[in-house]
């Protein structure tokens, strides 16, 4: 049986090293839940709806998406429209965190309902910032899911 | 692009002029031939009867003479004239008639009407005792006019298609293929666009990590740095010297050239990104007071105007059409410009002028600076390019900017300059807003 406590953070990234700055990152800022990567977008997907190599896991839904645009196999925006169109997985926040800033995605990501959009500052002292506030949100988010 | 409709509409009053003439070209053609040719074959026949009826009446006066009283009831010798026919004559109808008018011979053909008639007087002692009157039918003529007509239709027909159909169809060919072109060219356009956009996207994935990487390594480096130093104490001093210097400065060295680099080429990416979105961006027109605009610009100088003490000039600037942030940018990288490249000892002359036309207005940001050389005034709206001494801070990246801005209102830039001088840059943009197809 799983641990109720053991709330998952997905973190779906094709790029390795930006995988691991923005683990690295959340670690400092505190977050010590367990993080599940994956590298491309139709894993996230049958990750969460438990089908193709994950068929039969019983792993919880996890707690909050991180969600990167540019990823293959399945697009980001792909993924995001899956989740929220399902809906099991409807309700889990998901944020996008991409190096993407133009005007259209972002407001196509937030008609298609992701719940934040972050951009990833390229300059590595405002990486860290944008990753420490994010933290800062979760723990936020998880006291709010806590409550009830 | 925005040329393209008034080029259209020369095209079409052009092409309803050709019309018009060869429409009276060709009908002058079908109406002026064949009546000609009727009127000329008419009078050449009414010509012939007269000689024949006059041959006849020379015969009949003779008749008259002989026996002034009597001729009329020589039936045999006139029925004699009368029937005397040249040899494949037309038909015709001759009949001589009394000065009475009653009829006094005649030798009648089956004529079928309409018809025509010539008469010839019989004279007796220069007298008038009766007339000869020739009848032909006008059928033949009308069946050769209207054979005329005929011909002359067809090469109406010709005529037309010689000067309005042929040339009309070329025309229309050329333009289709212009427009080809243009649709080409713009889509050729549009993917070059997407692509450098996709490209200088694709680069900021790797920066992350260049300048991440670097930041992690540095912190990293700077955590253990302590116990690191304390581990040194336990070397001799050449080792200890060797050691630091890779640790304190190659490492630092090495990593701040690698962020700077990173810097560069994510300020480069940027840029580009930059002047890519101009392309998406949808224009918002609005009316706009140039002057105010103007002078809320000149505002962010103000500083540097009173330090340099450069003396700035209005002209009347109008009011027009406009996307407010292709104007303000546009107008504000201008006039950074004219103050940042003045040259040093001489009062600063910075002055804005606008010249209206019917659907244009250009504005002029002319300056008494150190001027451009006339090899290098090409250049200036090249990307990353910055031409002349490298003393003034600046990404190369502003004029490219600009250009970008005023093409995407239908709008055009261009520079005059002189070395030493002074440099005068020119932005047109259309009163009522520029559209882009």
């Amino acid at each position: 049986m799983a641990n109720l406590e053991d709330v998952t953070i997905l973190l779906v990234e094709d790029d390795p090293g930006h995988a691991q700055l923005i683990e690295k990152n959340l670690r400092r800022a505190g977050i010590t839940n367990t993080i599940v990567k994956l590298d491309d977008g139709q894993k996230c997907v049958d990750f969460l709806f438990k089908k193709g190599e994950y068929s039969g896991d019983d792993h919880r839904p996890p707690f909050l998406i991180l969600l990167d645009l540019n990823l293959p196999v399945l697009l980001g925006y792909q993924v995001l429209e899956a989740i929220k169109g399902d809906a099991r997985t409807k309700a889990i926040p998901v944020v996008i965190l991409t190096t993407t800033d133009n005007p259209q995605e972002i407001s196509r990501c937030y008609e298609l309902g992701c719940n934040a959009y972050m951009t990833k500052p390229v300059d590595y002292e405002q990486f860290s910032e944008a990753i420490r506030k994010l933290a800062l949100f979760l723990a936020i988010a998880k006291v709010s899911e806590k409550k009830p | 692009m925005q040329i393209a409709p008034q080029h259209l509409n020369n095209s079409t009053t052009a092409v309803q002029r050709i019309t018009v003439l060869a429409i009276f070209a060709t009908l002058l053609i079908a109406t002026v031939l064949p009546l000609g040719y009727f009127l000329a074959v008419y009078y050449r026949e009414l010509g012939a009867m007269e000689a024949e009826a006059k041959g006849d009446s020379f015969y009949v006066s003779a008749l008259a003479s002989e026996n002034p009283r009597l001729w009329q009831y020589q039936q045999v010798r006139l029925q004699d004239v009368l029937d005397r026919r040249p040899h494949k004559g037309a038909m015709e109808s001759r009949t001589v008639y009394a000065f009475d008018g009653k009829m006094v011979a005649e030798s009648r053909d089956n004529l079928g009407p309409p018809l025509m008639r010539q008469t010839y007087p019989v004279l007796d002692a220069g007298r008038p005792v009766g007339t000869v009157e020739i009848t032909r039918s006008l059928r033949p003529i009308l069946l050769r006019t209207s054979f005329a007509a005929l011909l002359s239709l067809t090469l109406g027909w010709v005529i037309f298609y010689l000067i309005r159909i042929m040339p009309i169809r070329s025309v229309q060919k050329a333009e289709a293929q212009s427009q080809r072109y243009a649709r080409e060219l713009e889509e050729t356009n549009a993917d070059l666009r997407a692509f450098i956009f996709g490209i200088a996207h694709d680069l900021r994935a790797p920066l992350v990590n260049l300048k991440g990487f670097s930041g992690e390594l540095r912190s990293d480096l700077a955590g253990v740095m302590p116990e690191l130093r304390l581990g040194l104490s336990a070397l001799s001093e050449a080792e200890r010297q060797r050691v630091a210097a890779v640790l304190e400065q190659a490492v630092p060295e090495a990593l701040g050239y690698i962020d700077a680099s990173a810097s560069k080429l994510d300020s480069l990416v940027n840029a580009i990104l930059q002047l890519s979105r101009i392309d998406f961006r949808e224009l918002n027109l609005e009316e706009i007071d140039s002057e105010a605009l103007v002078r809320v610009a000149l505002q962010n100088f103000a500083g540097t105007i009173k330090e340099k003490n450069i003396r700035v000039t209005l002209g009347v600037l109008p009011y027009l059409i406009a996307d407010r942030l292709v104007m303000e940018q546009s107008l504000t990288n201008l006039l950074d410009n004219a103050c940042k490249y003045l040259e040093p000892g001489r009062a600063g002359l910075v002055s804005i002028t606008a010249e209206q036309s019917k659907d244009a207005v250009i504005f002029s940001v002319k300056d008494n600076g150190r001027g451009i050389a006339a090899d290098d005034i090409h250049k200036v709206f090249e990307i990353f390019r910055r031409v002349g001494q490298q003393d003034t801070p600046g990404e190369g990246m502003g004029l490219a900017f600009v250009k970008a801005l005023v093409r995407r209102q239908g709008g055009n830039i261009w520079c005059e300059s002189v070395l030493g001088e002074g440099t005068t840059f020119c932005l047109s943009l259309p009163v009522e807003g520029g559209r882009r197809s």
